[in-house]
């Protein structure tokens, strides 16, 4: 394949995985809109913990590893992978809340 | 004397990486978009292996790099590259031994996210000096996350000046697409791939070499190690038929 060929190739083939990928909102990280507020009064959460939490989730754990459907676990089961994630990430006490906080509220969403 | 000297130094270069957290890497030569957290201090030791090139068959390279890194904010981190050297064998003058080539300044500044926005982006620009050398290195940084898939892909221009008054000036455009699959949180499988063209002079150009090769990726608690193995497909006489690079990681 000659060097010109092969720039054209990735570049349709990323273009088509780019179109494809549209989901912007993607189901394991669902933005902060009212409803999800509303459903995070259930861990006492706010609309900025959540936020924070999201960008936590979306920050820091896609370093090491896909991000999760935290519907798989349940409550018990995601706490204490989420410490266990939040030691090794190096995360604070308030980014750790606001992590737990999220995916809590994500999973009863 | 030297084979001791340079046991002990791939020794050392095979030291794990100090991390604060596990920022593990899923490709050795294609960079992806997000950055260290602010405060996030982390130490990268790689080593390339180049052997085998179609002018020289006997020519063999192995290429070291000590990378710190320092996470600044949010969206920028800074690293620098304390030493860039390598031993090389079989070289057209016959010699063989250790070069220090120089050190580098790495800035990574991240815009975009790769999941939850339509593409994640980043700016890259590296600045390399030492002995009768300086190079500039520019990228950008493109990747997008499909759940357990990666796909991220760099175009790179890099200008070069080299000899006594830096007057030798090269120029080089290079392209490298990685795609990764997660099999688990410990274990990946991907493939990169790199499209090189040189610019001689700034004034010729050279015809595009096309590497491309498997990597595999591997990680555990708090340590990690990445290893990606390139065969030429071109046939440039002075590319390497072979490169194998190896980047360690550890966490504390």
């Amino acid at each position: 394949m000659k060097p010109r060929d092969f720039s054209v190739v990735v570049a349709l083939g990323l273009c088509a995985l780019f179109l494809n990928a549209c989901e912007s909102t993607p189901k394991s990280a669902p933005p902060v809109t009212a409803s999800l507020v509303r459903a995070g009064g259930r861990v006492k959460a706010d609309a900025p913990t959540l936020t924070a939490g999201r960008a936590v989730f979306l920050n820091r754990c896609i370093h090491c590893h896909a991000l999760p459907n935290v519907c798989r676990f349940d409550a018990p089961r995601l706490t204490a992978i989420v410490a266990k994630m939040s030691r090794r990430a190096n995360l604070n006490a308030a980014q750790h809340d606001a992590l737990l906080k999220y995916l809590l509220t994500v999973r009863s969403f | 004397m030297t084979k001791r000297i340079l046991f002990i130094l791939v020794a050392i270069s095979l030291l794990p990486v100090v991390s604060s957290q596990a920022g593990s890497r899923r490709f050795t030569y294609v960079y992806e978009v997000t950055t260290s957290p602010p405060g996030d201090i982390e130490i990268e030791n790689w080593v390339t292996w180049k052997t085998r090139k179609p002018d020289d068959h006997g020519s063999d390279q192995v290429e070291f790099r000590h990378e710190l890194e320092f996470g600044i904010t949010d969206k920028f981190q800074m690293a620098v590259y304390v030493a860039d050297w390598n031993y090389h064998h079989g070289m057209p003058a016959g010699e063989s031994g250790l070069t220090l080539e120089g050190s580098a300044l790495e800035l990574i500044y991240n815009f975009t996210n790769p999941v939850a926005d339509p593409i994640g982006l980043s700016v890259y620009q590296e600045f390399k000096a030492g002995y009768r050398l300086f190079e500039s290195e520019s990228k950008l940084l493109a990747q997008k996350n499909f759940g357990r898939f990666v796909v991220a892909y760099n175009a790179v221009l890099e200008a070069e000046w080299e000899g006594e008054g830096l007057e030798e000036r090269e120029g080089e455009f290079q392209q490298s697409l990685g795609v990764s699959y997660e099999v688990n949180p410990h274990l990946l499988f991907g493939a990169e791939l790199l499209h090189e063209i040189a610019f001689p002079g700034w004034s010729e150009t050279e015809p595009g070499k096309f590497l491309a090769g498997p990597n595999i990726s591997f990680r555990k608690d708090n340590w990690w190690v990445t290893l990606t193995a390139l065969g030429q497909a071109t046939n440039a006489g002075d590319e390497p038929d072979l490169q194998v690079r190896t980047i360690f990681g550890f966490s504390f």
